[in-house]
């Protein structure tokens, strides 16, 4: 979870790089969390939002 | 040809917007002359991250450092650790008999706050300041290895107990534990005082051919290498795989292992960064590197402190400057001329770190080992 200020972000916000299934590697904005995620947690890849950021969601339960 | 450090200075380090770029310069490289004991050298390398062009002509004009060939190099963090590589490298070849090496930052007339972010990289785009990426580092040791707030907070600890001793260093004064863990947040779980500062400063060495007195410091080993691709196929945090294969390239060259080094000055530019690169570098198995502080080892008054200088935290980190910084504080410590700082050592290594392009661990890693 990020605190400081950058130009065009208002913090906090939260980011994550994804392990993809079958790869690769990708930076991601994780939105509907309070704090960051746990290492190994499951995301849904989202569709990008209309500032072009790729995000996922926390996988809910089940 | 063998490559020996002649000579070192540095200006004072911190926050100095009154000081002019060249100002720093002048007395770094003053005083590295002087301690040399040379009136000229035959080519000067320079390392600026964020430095306006002709920011090495512009300083060193006035000095009379003029008509002689001049680089500029850039590798983020590691700038001028890379122009002291590129400068032993050029001895070593018989290019050049003597070279001074000029690192240089004035990050008050640049930015405040952190680094700004490239937003035509996509990672700085999305957001990922410096600080984030060494706290998603951070976050991985505390999730997979268990590493706790304490045992990260007491790199800071340690490293400004070290600068009090420093009168040089951008913080004199040590912190507390409380302290560290009660500081803003900045990026989860890095606090304030884990995180380097804004910073202005500079740095110089005379590197040259042959070993001409006692107070020379040979380089044996000097290594270079930029990051390769980072990747699902790593199971390692960010810069950890670069600062291993640059490390062992060093020993190799010199022909000496991580037990071999009695002093180090590392990149701690966030605390996680100390507890990371002690391990890649072979101090520590990974995951255990917090030990190293717990036991005492890389205190002063262990038996290999490394950042007896303050380190990035408290000595500061105006980041073209930082690893010819580093470097004077090895020779110091070579000579037995760190005063209240000094450990007894025969063997340092420094090792400098930059970072900033996203996909790669890493924009370039310097590793060098020197000897009394």
């Amino acid at each position: 979870m990020v605190h400081v200020a950058l130009p065009g972000r208002t913090p906090p916000y939260v980011l994550a790089y994804v392990n993809l299934d079958d790869g690769p590697r990708v930076l991601a904005h994780v939105t509907g969390v309070s704090q960051r995620l746990a290492v190994g947690a499951r995301v849904s890849l989202q569709l990008p939002d209309e500032g072009g950021d790729v995000t996922v969601a926390a996988a809910g339960p089940g | 040809m063998s490559a020996h450090i002649w000579g070192v200075g540095t200006s004072m380090f911190g926050k100095q917007p009154e000081r002019s770029t060249a100002e720093l310069v002048w007395t770094a490289v003053t005083e590295a002359l002087r301690d040399a004991d040379v009136g000229s050298v035959e080519a000067v390398y320079v390392g600026s991250c964020f430095g306006e062009p002709g920011i090495a002509q512009r300083s060193l004009l006035r000095m009379g450092i003029v008509g002689l060939p001049i680089t500029v190099m850039e590798s983020a963090c590691a700038s001028s650790t890379h122009a002291f590589h590129e400068a032993t490298t050029a001895v070593q070849l018989g290019r050049y008999g003597s070279v001074l090496v000029v690192g240089v930052e004035h990050l008050t007339s640049r930015f405040r706050g952190a680094i700004p972010v490239e937003q035509r990289d996509p990672e700085g785009r999305a957001g990922l300041a410096l600080p984030a990426l060494y706290a998603m580092a951070a976050a991985h040791y505390q999730d997979v290895y268990g590493l706790t707030g304490r045992q990260l907070a007491a790199v800071s600890v340690k490293n400004h107990a070290h600068g009090a001793l420093n009168e040089r260093a951008q913080y004199g004064h040590p912190v507390t534990l409380r302290e560290v863990l009660a500081s803003p947040p900045v990026a989860d779980p890095l606090t304030l005082l884990q995180c380097c500062a804004i910073s202005d400063g500079a740095a110089a060495l005379v590197i040259g051919s042959g070993r001409r007195s006692q107070r020379d410091v040979s380089v044996r080993a000097s290594a270079f290498g930029t990051g390769g691709l980072w990747n699902e196929d790593s199971p390692h945090v960010w810069g950890f795989d670069l600062v291993r294969r640059t490390a062992q390239q060093a020993y190799d060259s010199a022909g000496l292992g991580i037990d071999d080094i009695d002093v180090l000055e590392v990149h701690d530019a966030f605390t996680i960064g100390e507890i990371v690169t002690t391990e890649a570098l072979g101090m520590a198995a990974v995951g255990h590197g917090w030990e190293l502080l717990e036991s005492g080892r890389t205190r002063l008054g262990g038996a290999a402190p490394v950042n007896p200088s303050g380190g990035l935290l408290s000595r500061g980190h105006p980041l073209g400057a930082t690893g010819a910084a580093q470097i004077a504080e090895l020779v110091w410590q070579l000579r037995g001329d760190a005063g209240r700082r000094q450990t007894p050592c025969r063997t340092a290594l420094v090792e400098t770190m930059g970072g900033g392009v996203g996909g790669i661990d890493g924009n370039a890693c310097v590793v060098g080992i020197l000897a009394a």
